[in-house]
């Protein structure tokens, strides 16, 4: 089990070599990290919605929550994933990707919660979906 | 288990709520739709506990129900869940030029010495040169803000891990009740 950060440096490495992720987020031998960093993000700044350079990419990170155990070498919190994009059939194809990702990888990544989301820019759709991964206290 | 132990449980997810509420906020604020506001109050008995959730603010009202010809115009009466509350309120008000609605709550240009209202709360006087025209569609133009709904798309998925919650603290509370029993503690 890793602490809340180790496994989000984890989640970013797995991702950007899952072979489904690479081909809809068009990561190829030649992407340089800036390149991965715009399509994989760990954090979400407030210029980044309005980036039409980048048709589909997505963030993930731990958002506040309570922590849902009482074991106090283990905590759950919440990890959040949003995905964005120009078109929706390719936010349905990531979110699946993604998902098969992390059920192969991890057990304790169940989804608890999901749905589109507002991103407040035209021809911009979002999908958002929340699980709770088990890490170090 | 009391009262205040799942008034505890409450506050504990209230303040996250808005803590994601204000991180999501300050991710599309873009510097611009900045004056909000929350406030809460609770109001507890031994048998019940209310929670009133405010949130204020021309920054806080532009980002959840949009702006200019993309403002949600449908109310909650109406549409239900994402409908405007505040739109009746709004377009009575003084801030609000009339005259947008008969062109699809587009931004227009006022009168001259007529109060322009900003997004960041911030008031001047038009010179009156754009009187009448569609800033929207302007060179230079006033962008309508799409409705982003964080406040109720953040609520809706905050109530199942409440509820959630709730359900396993007072699970374990009667667990623990049931066991003490066994060992002779009631």
């Amino acid at each position: 089990m890793k602490h809340s950060v180790e496994l989000k440096s984890e989640l970013f490495l797995l991702f950007k070599q899952d072979k489904a992720i690479r081909e809809l987020l068009g990561i190829t031998a030649l992407s340089t990290v800036e390149e991965i960093n715009k399509k994989i993000k760990r954090v979400l700044g407030s210029d980044d919605l309005v980036d039409e350079t980048t048709p589909l990419f997505f963030v993930y990170a731990f958002i506040p929550s309570v922590s849902n155990t009482k074991n106090y070498k283990v905590n759950q919190f919440t990890l959040e994933f949003r995905i964005y994009g120009r078109l929706q059939s390719k936010i349905d194809k990531l979110y699946l990707a993604i998902k098969d990702c992390l059920y192969q990888n991890y057990e304790d990544m169940t989804i608890f919660s999901e749905g589109s989301i507002s991103t407040g820019n035209q021809n911009l759709y979002a999908y958002m979906f929340r699980t709770r991964p088990l890490v170090r206290s | 288990m009391n009262m205040v132990e799942i008034e505890s449980i409450v506050k504990q997810y209230v303040e996250v709520l808005n803590q994601r509420i204000s991180q999501k906020w300050a991710e599309v604020d873009q510097g611009i739709f900045t004056e909000r506001n929350i406030s809460v109050n609770y109001l507890s008995d031994s048998e019940s506990i209310e929670v009133k959730l405010e949130y204020g603010g021309m920054g806080a009202f532009i980002i959840e129900y949009g702006s200019g010809s993309a403002m949600v115009t449908h109310t909650a009466d109406t549409l239900g869940s994402y409908g405007n509350p505040a739109y009746s309120h709004y377009i009575g008000s003084e801030t609000f030029n009339t005259d947008r609605l008969s062109k699809g709550n587009a931004f227009l240009g006022r009168e001259q010495g007529g109060t322009v209202y900003t997004p960041t709360g911030a008031r001047y006087q038009s010179t009156g040169r754009m009187k009448g025209i569609n800033l929207e569609k302007h060179s230079n133009p006033y962008k309508p803000q799409l409705p982003m709904h964080i406040i109720e798309t953040e609520i809706i998925h905050w109530k199942d891990e409440l509820g959630q919650a709730l359900d396993k603290a007072i699970k374990e509370s009667i667990e623990i009740s049931i066991l003490g029993a066994f060992m002779g503690d009631i």
